[in-house]
């Protein structure tokens, strides 16, 4: 993806098309908002369990693609079509951007719920969005409703699950655990740090027989590739950018 | 360990994975049956060899204890392995219906199970559900946008189509036209046009 082009977004300028043609590049304003949903959208791409829900950035984007596509319309209608004829596709271009960021980042979020799903401890469980916790349960329970169906109902009882209440709103239901898998917390992943940390052990494998865990020291700027598990608070708190 | 027929399943879950153009191979029946048909012989036995579920398992001797534990094991196993295929195979589905929206192409609508195929329109309803709460849709824009106009010719006879931005066109096969590519992203992806150049 090619941050650097990124265009300068919603909140929309002010009818009709905004940018002052004369303003030279360098003044340009890039929302802030942009800048954090794509590094929202990578970190979420590349790390092993689900993030915090980002619904502030989510929502203002959202709300701003439609004020923009709204002030695009009308331009293209009023009386100076002729003039916004050439900035009009610049302006859809980015929207087709950023709605392509937007969607790529609630997807990433999507896969990665529906792979673990019933491995979402209650902190993870927070983590999602009010809608992406229906949709969870929801698809736990259809998902134990059809194994039930196609394969469990067939087995001598003792073997069969019988709780196939993961349907109500609250953490999933156990029988999730058997069928989905827990994140891979144990993966590397690319940081970039973004705040001097000192030293940081970065890996406590129980099993090393030098019996110590391993640190390293993390300066402002650096990048580490880093077993996720290690350092996963850090990545909460936002010192560590996954990329 | 008796089954082939885990064996036979978790295969196919490797093969589906290797080959993403085809990411469901025909739903695999008669192996679960037999896999069904197997635990269930071996829980009679188990039955059996306890004489009775009162027994206390300290009065068994420690062949008898090792024999029942092997074949417990192997239940859950062939369980695990059979929820295992069956839950990749939704996953695909599920993978597929943001790929490519409700028109499952018709090589993989004849490898799903009826009871697949109910799975697909509920998971269809929550999927429907949460992009309606979340105000997107997020089976559009799957690629990141290059050119907002692309040219594209039809493969098929597609009839008159209404888009937002040119208009009523024409999309006769084999004629090429130059549109907005998300009012044709969709007819893409159903591979009824295809990009040109």
């Amino acid at each position: 993806m090619d941050e650097e082009e990124a265009p300068p977004t919603a909140p929309p300028p002010p009818p009709p098309m905004g940018m002052a043609m004369g303003s030279s590049p360098n003044t340009a304003q890039v929302n802030p908002q942009w800048t954090a949903l794509l590094a929202a959208l990578q970190a979420e791409e590349h790390c092993p369990e689900v993030l915090a829900w980002q619904g502030e950035i989510v929502d203002s984007l959202t709300s701003g693609l439609r004020t923009q596509e709204q002030h695009i319309e009308e331009a293209m209608k009023g009386a100076g079509v002729r003039e916004n004829l050439f900035s009009a596709p610049l302006y859809q271009m980015e929207v087709a951007r950023v709605r392509y960021a937007l969607n790529s980042y609630v997807r990433a979020r999507l896969r990665k719920i529906l792979k673990c799903a019933g491995h979402l401890d209650s902190e993870a469980w927070a983590r999602l969005s009010p809608h992406e916790q229906t949709l969870c349960s929801r698809y736990l329970g259809l998902c134990a409703r059809y194994h039930h169906a196609a394969f469990l109902q067939d087995l001598p009882p003792p073997f069969q699950e019988g709780d196939l209440s993961a349907d109500n709103a609250e953490c999933p239901g156990a029988f999730g655990k058997a069928f989905t898998r827990p994140p891979a917390l144990d993966d590397f992943v690319f940081a970039r740090v973004t705040k001097d940390l000192g030293e940081i052990v970065v890996d406590t494998d129980e099993n090393d027989r030098g019996g110590g865990s391993k640190t390293t020291r993390l300066a402002e700027g650096d990048i580490h590739v880093l077993k996720y598990a290690a350092v996963r608070p850090l990545v909460y708190s936002g010192a560590l950018a996954l990329f | 360990m008796r089954s082939t027929g885990t064996k036979k399943l978790l295969a196919s879950i490797k093969r589906a994975k290797g080959n993403p153009s085809i990411p469901l191979s025909p739903y695999d029946d008669e192996t679960i049956r037999a896999i069904v048909a197997e635990c269930r012989t071996l829980h009679d036995e188990i039955l059996e060899l306890m004489k009775g579920e009162d027994t206390k398992l300290d009065e068994l001797s420690d062949g008898l204890k090792s024999t029942l534990v092997i074949r417990h094991q192997t239940i859950l196993r062939n369980k695990q392995c059979t929820l295992a295929y069956l839950q990749h195979r939704l996953e695909a589905l599920c993978a597929l219906r943001l790929e490519v929206g409700l028109n499952v192409p018709e090589k993989i609508r004849e490898n799903t199970s009826q009871l697949e195929a109910a799975f697909l329109t509920d998971y269809d309803k929550i999927l429907s559900d949460y992009m309606r709460a979340v105000d997107l849709d997020l089976t559009a824009s799957q690629r990141p946008p290059k050119d907002l106009f692309v040219e594209v010719r039809a493969n098929t006879d597609c009839g008159e189509i209404v888009t937002e931005q040119s208009g009523v066109v024409d999309l006769a096969k084999g004629t090429s036209h130059y549109l907005r590519a998300a009012d044709v992203e969709d007819l893409v992806k159903q591979g009824l046009l295809e990009h040109v150049g």
